[in-house]
Parts: structure tokens; sequence; C-alpha cells
């Protein structure tokens, strides 16, 4: 058999070729007898093939595959379908979710808490008052607080914004320029979210009122939204004059009309007063001490200003350890969340004292330059500035900073 | 969609479109028995037989009938659907019985188609073995023939007898017949020819029947 054809035949036997083709293999075969012997002999062996018996499978050999495969399927079957609620409650979701819950809080928690220091000045000048569970959003059983001539209107932290705030370039001189760098000019002092949430607690808005608004209270310490840092800046002996009147007429110096004139909502709480204790001095500094006039300008520790009133002491803290860097910061940052707060003319000459000791000498002389504009501070500022003139002017040598102050403030 | 519950084993089979036995088998893997049931009613007499004329032993091919489905029933999550399943369940079938086989040698046991004695030109022994068929005086011809041409299948070379089975009692075509044995297609059906052959020589006695047959 050397026929090429031959190794097609069983092809042919079996029909596994094209019609076509196994015509043509057909007409091939019979012009060649070798093939067309061994196609004849082929097709015998497959008719006798054809009749090669199938025995059917014993009975207990399918029983015993079928119950395997019963079992199987009873095992791979999905479950009835249980109502949500035993679905939900037989999740094995929920250890993991009540874990990562649990992290996420304590995540929230360790970010949102301030340093420890700061956090226990804090809490010790920002005593939480209790009340029972569910009274959050309730008024108080205090009366409204009468406005009198003796009883400074309420100054309320800024509340949320809402659409009663007025655009950012009407209520701040500083807003153009921060909307022109695409931010939100900032108008509310940034406290951590426990402090802001107990300062909600605490200063709920009233019951069937929207919540107040920085316009209608008159700024974040209750001075106008227009006062701003710049403006203090550029305050005159004059008009702090004004201010102080304004102060002694209508309480907080800063207070806009409609914040005097407007009267406390029904169910506000009184503020919450905060301890007077006096500034923490250390030895051998030369920080000025409060004078008289000092004494008398400084108002009545204004009884909603507990984050201005804590970063200043905290910041003193800082000083009065020598820690020059923590103190101008926290300084620094009470200028900017609370640029007209009462005790801004001495947190400049504290800070600018900082700033010196830190080998800043140019930033000391710009802030006291800004506390030279305070009748309060001015004779102190102007013999601090002498003395940062005095070194400015002087041999490089003479203004080396201490290393562990450079280090300090690059800390 | 609201979720069903696979029909039992045994319950009344529904008349459909024939499913492809890819389709059976993913039934079969969501649950549903009577996919499996199927299956089996399928491929059980082909791989049975298969199997009968390789191990030329009704229990053993019984019992490796049962292994064969008792592995597609535990591993039909591995079946990827590559290939036919045809195609997987013939290997399994051949892989087994290729072990048993390995298994019969160690054990020593005598090759039905060694030749008797030390003869080497003397019949084997499958062609001296009692049938349990009824005796030949009563059996009629297309019966002996039966018989005979199962001796034929069973006396085959291996190689050829598993292409020949494969293709003349499952009907798989050579190019199937080559992926389940592993050998090329050409190779494939060369031995399908020599396969024919031989049955056409052991056969020859009954060319004059095969009149009738045809």
């Amino acid at each position: 058999m050397t026929c090429a054809h031959q190794d097609r035949l069983v092809e042919l036997v079996y029909d596994e070729l094209e019609p076509q083709a196994a015509a043509e293999l057909r007409r091939a075969v019979q012009d060649c007898p070798p093939c067309r012997d061994a196609l004849a002999r082929l097709e015998e062996a497959k008719c006798l093939a054809d009749v090669l018996p199938l025995e059917p499978l014993p009975s207990t050999a399918r029983e015993t595959i079928l119950a395997a495969a019963r079992e199987t399927a009873a095992s791979r079957r999905a479950p009835e379908p249980l109502p949500l609620r035993l679905r939900l409650a037989r999740s094995r979701a929920w250890p993991p979710l009540a874990m990562a819950a649990v992290a996420l809080l304590a995540v929230v928690v360790g970010v949102s808490y301030s340093p420890k220091e700061e956090a226990d000045e804090l809490a010790r000048l920002v005593p939480v008052p209790r009340r029972p569970r569910g009274e959050a959003s309730a008024p108080p059983e205090a009366p409204a607080p009468r406005r009198t001539e003796e009883s400074p209107p309420e100054v309320r932290l800024p509340e949320r914004p809402s659409a009663e705030r007025k655009p950012p370039d009407e209520t701040s001189p500083v807003a153009p320029a921060a909307s022109a760098q695409g931010r939100r000019p900032r108008e509310e002092p940034r406290l951590s979210r426990r402090t802001r949430a107990s300062t909600r607690s605490r200063h709920p808005a009233p019951p069937g009122e929207p919540p107040e608004t920085a316009t209608a209270t008159g700024g974040p310490l209750g001075g106008s939204p227009s006062a701003t840092r710049q403006e203090l800046a550029d305050e005159t002996p004059a008009s702090t004059l004004r201010r102080q009147t304004a102060r002694a007429s209508g309480g907080l110096g800063m207070a806009s009309p409609a914040a005097v004139t407007r009267p406390a909502p029904p169910g506000a709480r009184r503020p919450h007063l905060l301890p007077t204790e006096p500034p923490v001095r250390v030895e051998g500094t030369e920080a000025p001490a409060p004078t008289a006039a000092e004494a008398v300008e400084a108002p009545q520790a204004p009884a909603s200003l507990p984050v201005a009133e804590a970063l200043l002491r905290l910041a003193r803290n800082y000083r009065a350890r020598g820690e020059c860097a923590l103190a101008a910061r926290h300084y620094a940052d009470l200028r900017r969340r609370f640029p007209s707060a009462p005790a801004i003319p001495q947190a400049l000459v504290e800070e600018a004292d900082c700033r010196r000791r830190l080998g800043q000498l140019t930033q000391a002389q710009v802030l006291l330059r800004q506390a030279t504009g305070y009748r309060s501070t001015e004779a102190v500022a102007r013999r601090e500035l002498r003395r940062v003139d005095t070194l400015l002017s002087a041999p490089q040598r003479v203004r080396r900073v201490p290393a562990a102050a450079a280090a300090e403030a690059a800390h | 969609m609201p979720l069903t519950t696979p029909p039992e084993c045994g319950e009344s089979v529904t008349t459909r479109p024939e499913p492809a036995d890819e389709e059976l088998l993913r039934r079969f893997k969501g649950g549903d028995c009577q996919a499996f049931e199927l299956l089996l009613g399928r491929y059980e007499t082909p791989i049975y037989n298969f199997l009968l004329r390789s191990v030329r032993d009704r229990d053993v091919a019984a019992d490796l009938t049962q292994e064969v489905f008792l592995r597609v029933v535990r591993r039909a999550e591995q079946f990827q659907g590559n290939s036919k399943f045809s195609t997987w369940l013939y290997t399994i079938a051949r892989n087994l019985s290729i072990d048993h086989g390995r298994k019969m040698v160690f054990r020593r046991h005598r090759s039905l188609d060694a030749p008797v004695g030390s003869e080497t030109g003397s019949a084997p022994l499958v062609d001296r073995l009692a049938g349990t068929e009824p005796g030949s005086d009563r059996k009629t011809i297309a019966q002996r023939l039966q018989v005979d041409i199962a001796r034929a299948v069973e006396a085959l070379p291996p190689d050829q007898r598993e292409v020949f089975l494969l293709r003349q009692v499952q009907g798989m075509p050579f190019k199937a017949i080559a992926e389940v044995v592993g050998a090329p297609e050409n190779t494939v059906k060369s031995r399908m020819r020599y396969a024919l052959e031989r049955l056409q020589e052991a056969l020859g006695d009954y060319r004059d029947y095969l009149g009738e047959l045809t």
C-alpha cells in the first residue's frame, strides 16, 4: 500500500471528508486497484465492527454514581435565600466592619487631638458644661440675658457657613486675594473638631431661628467683620479711642451696630466666662508688664473667646518655658485666627520678643511696629523696636543666633 | 430573578432540545443533579464498553466506569471548558485503564495477549478462554459474530484498540481522538486503519455473512 490515497481511506470509510473531497477520492480509488482493494477491506471490517455489542453498565455502578452526584449536588446547591434581616444579622462582614469602624474612629480621634499640652490647656480653659443627654439643642433653663449697659451683648463664635453669609468680598478685605488664589477666605477660627463640637453644643441656635452668622454677631470676636488684621495694623490711637468708647458704651469694642442693637435671642445661653489669670512671665525676659492703662483697656475677658484666650495662654506658657518657636507659632496662630481679639496688642509684643530671641529680627521689627499702633503697647513696643533696630544695625557677629535657638526655629 | 431549586436526581426530565455536554456540566456545578444524570445517560454505555474491551473484565470495567464518573463529580470544578467534555471524560477513562494495566503487570498477572506457553506462534490466552455466552451450538451466527468481534477487538494492540473503540463505539472524530491519546492525527488514522485490517483478517470467516448484514 504505497498509494498516497490510502492514508485518507479511513476518513472516507468513516465519512469524515467533505462531500466533494469524498467524491474525488472515490473516483481516484476506482482508478487504483490497490486502493480499491484496501477500501473494500476497510469497509468490510467496518461492517463487522458495527455488530460489536454494547453492554449496559451494571445498575449497581450506576446507582453508586448517582448517589455520589446527589450528595455533591446537594452540597453545591445554593441555600434558600434568607430574608434580608437574617442575612444582615448572619453576615460575616460585621466583625471586620466593626473593627474597621473602630480603627477609623481611633484615627479620627487621633488626628483631631491637639498636642497633649495644648489639649490639657484647652480642657482646663474651656470647661464643657455638663448637661443631660438630649438637651444639646434645647435652650437651657436660664433666662435669656438681658442686654444692658453693664452686660455686653452676647458674642458668639461664628456658626457654620449659611445662606445668610455675605460674599467673602463683602465681609473681609482679604477675601478678594484669597478668592484670587482660588481659596475660600477663612472667616471663622479654625478649631479642633472637639472644640468646635463643644462650641456648637454650648451655643446652639435658638429654636425657630436660623443659626447666627458672623455678620449678625459682628464677626468672630464680636467685632465688625471688616475689622481685619490690616485694619488693626493701621489703627491709629484715635480710632482706638473710638473703639474703646464704643466698647464702653456697647460692651465689646468692635461690635457692629447690628450686633449692638440686636437683642439676644430668647433662650440663648449666657456666655461662658473665662477665668482671668495673670499672664505667665519669665524672669529675665523683657516682656512688657501690663500697665494700668492696659488693664483698663483690656476688656472684660469676653466670655465667648475661649479658644483665643486658650491660644494666648498656651503661647505664654511656651514662652515661659523658653520654647520660643512654639510660642511664636501660637502667637501667630492667634493673630491669624482672631485678628480683632483684645489681646492682640500684647500678643504682638510678646511674639516679637520670641522672634527676637529666635533671631528673626525682621519679623520682630514688623510685629513691634504693629504694636506701636495700640495705645496700651505703644511705649513698650517702641522701646523694643529700638532694641531690635539696634540689633539689626549691629555687625553680623553680634546678631549671630545661638545654635539651640536656630535648631528650635528650624524645628 | 427568583432563585429556583435544581431538581433532584430521579425527578422527571422535561423534554427540551438536547443541551451540550458542557452546559450540562455547568448546571451540575450549580447543583443540578438532573444535568449530571443526563450526562451519565449519554456516556455510561460507551465508557463502560470502552473499559470493558480494554480490561476484559466486567467487574473491573464497572468499577473503573464508576471511578471515571466519580472523578467527574469530584473534579467538575476543574473543567475549564477549554476542550470538549467527551475528550475530558475519555482521557480520564483511558488513564484509569492504563493505570489498571500497569497494576496488573506489577502483580504479575498473565497478560491475555501473551502467547500460551513458550511457543511464540501459539494462540493467545484470550482465544482459549471459555466465554460466558450460551453454547455455540445454540447460538445464531449473529451472536457468534458478536462474540468473535468482541474477542477480536480485545485482541487488538492497546494503541489500536483504544483508537478503534473511540471511533467505532463513541463516534469520536479522529482529531478528538488525537487529543485523547496524545498522538498526531495521522498516527491515529494509521492506527485505525491497522485495527480495521486486523479485524477484517480475524473475522474472515464471516465474510459470507456480511451480505446478510448489509
